[in-house]
């Protein structure tokens, strides 16, 4: 978190972690495109050529002012292939919430798991935590055929009780939502740590 | 030397006083006239935009911040996996109308600068140098008092993000 106090900027990291397809970049792709682009800068995505993530997409977006102060959002997303361990670890660099992506399929469980332990030990290297930091889960591709109940994913990932919401990401079902309560944890727990 | 605060375990809260900003900003003005820059951008290694001055038509500065970011880090990353025990400090890159040239500020900032070809690289490291020592001095200096953080965010903060959020997400 950044707070520029001469402009009253606060300006937060939110990354969407998770395996590689799990939809985190249709996530963004869809906050830009429901922005108004008076609030909202460019997204951008280092891709490959076949529309992998190599290192991360990027978006901003601001709100008015709030009584003077201005909130600010940047959002990330990490490549989830294995052989980008070291850029996810720099895009997580200074999160201040995280949402993890998971992909609901039944064939996906493994790397669901893979990705969730993976996040901890790049959270652990850093000395923190995901039991300490604000963070949200999405069960993505609800639409499909083969996916597991959420109750199952629950148990399977969610042992940290977070908040978690299914999602549609490719047709907007659930973004917005998992966006909106990741921003209100994150903004909770700034007002907690100044609090302290 | 970072105004950092840590009250909150590792994560990292980095917070600027007014007289910082207004002080990295008169730099940060002062060095983009000495070498005649298109844009100059005082970053954070995490990616946030902190101060610049100048402007690139198309050019949107908090992307091309985020990028410089990270492009940083990862070059630091290779350096050590390759077993480099130096602290990577900066970067360059040449255009063939602009070249752009970046420095660290300590471990947690960095300098960007975008300047003609007929500026000399000597002079660009010259002066980006005074600059970045002076701007690390005035983070070592005390940034904004507790009790006016705090108020940075009130009761009333949360449910008015909440409906900006509405009103800009539907
Ligand atoms: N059926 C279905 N496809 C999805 C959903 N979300 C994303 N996709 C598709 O899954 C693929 C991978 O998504 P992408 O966002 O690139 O994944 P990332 O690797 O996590 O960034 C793309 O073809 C998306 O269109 C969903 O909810 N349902
Ligand atoms: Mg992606």
């Amino acid at each position: 978190m950044f707070i520029n106090w001469a402009k009253r900027e606060i300006s937060v990291k939110i990354v969407y972690y998770g395996p590689g397809l799990s939809g985190k970049t249709t996530n963004l792709e869809y906050i830009y495109s429901k922005i108004d682009p008076s609030y909202r800068g460019e997204i951008v995505s280092l891709k490959t050529k076949d529309d992998r993530t190599i290192f991360f997409d990027f978006m901003q977006f601001e709100l008015g002012s709030i009584r003077g102060k201005k909130p600010h959002f940047r959002l990330y997303t990490v490549p989830g292939q294995r052989f980008y361990a070291s850029s996810r670890k720099i895009i997580l660099s200074g999160a201040d919430g995280i949402v993890f992506v998971a992909d609901s399929q039944r064939n996906r469980l493994r790397e669901n798991l893979d990705s969730m332990l993976d996040l901890e030990q790049n959270l652990i290297a850093e000395g923190r935590s995901m039991a300490d930091l604000p963070f949200v889960l999405q069960y993505n591709k609800r639409d499909l055929d083969q996916i597991l109940a959420v109750g199952l994913l629950q148990k399977k990932l969610n042992f940290l009780n977070a908040p978690y919401y299914e999602a549609v990401a490719n047709r907007g079902i659930g973004v917005v939502e998992t966006l909106k309560m990741t921003i209100q944890l994150v903004i909770e727990d700034i007002e907690r740590k100044l609090r302290a | 030397m970072i105004p950092m605060n840590e009250r909150s375990g590792s994560q990292k809260m980095i917070i600027l006083s007014e007289e910082q900003f207004l002080e990295i900003s008169a730099l940060i003005t002062s060095l983009k006239g000495k070498l005649n820059s298109r844009l100059v951008i005082f970053g954070d290694m995490d990616g946030q935009l902190i101060a610049k001055n100048g402007e690139i038509p198309g050019l949107d500065v908090t992307v091309f911040t985020a990028l410089t970011a990270s492009d940083f880090s990862a070059t630091k990353e290779m350096a050590r996996m390759v077993g480099s025990q130096n602290e990577f400090k900066l970067h360059y890159h040449e255009g063939s109308h602009q070249h752009l040239y970046v420095a660290a500020v300590g471990t947690q900032f960095f300098l960007a600068v975008i300047f003609d070809p007929s500026v000399t690289l000597g002079m660009v490291r010259i002066f980006t140098k005074k600059t970045l020592e002076k701007i690390d001095k005035i983070l070592e200096t005390q940034p904004v008092e507790e009790a006016q953080i705090t108020q940075m965010i009130d009761s009333e903060f949360k449910s008015f993000v909440k409906d900006d959020l509405n009103k800009i997400l539907g």
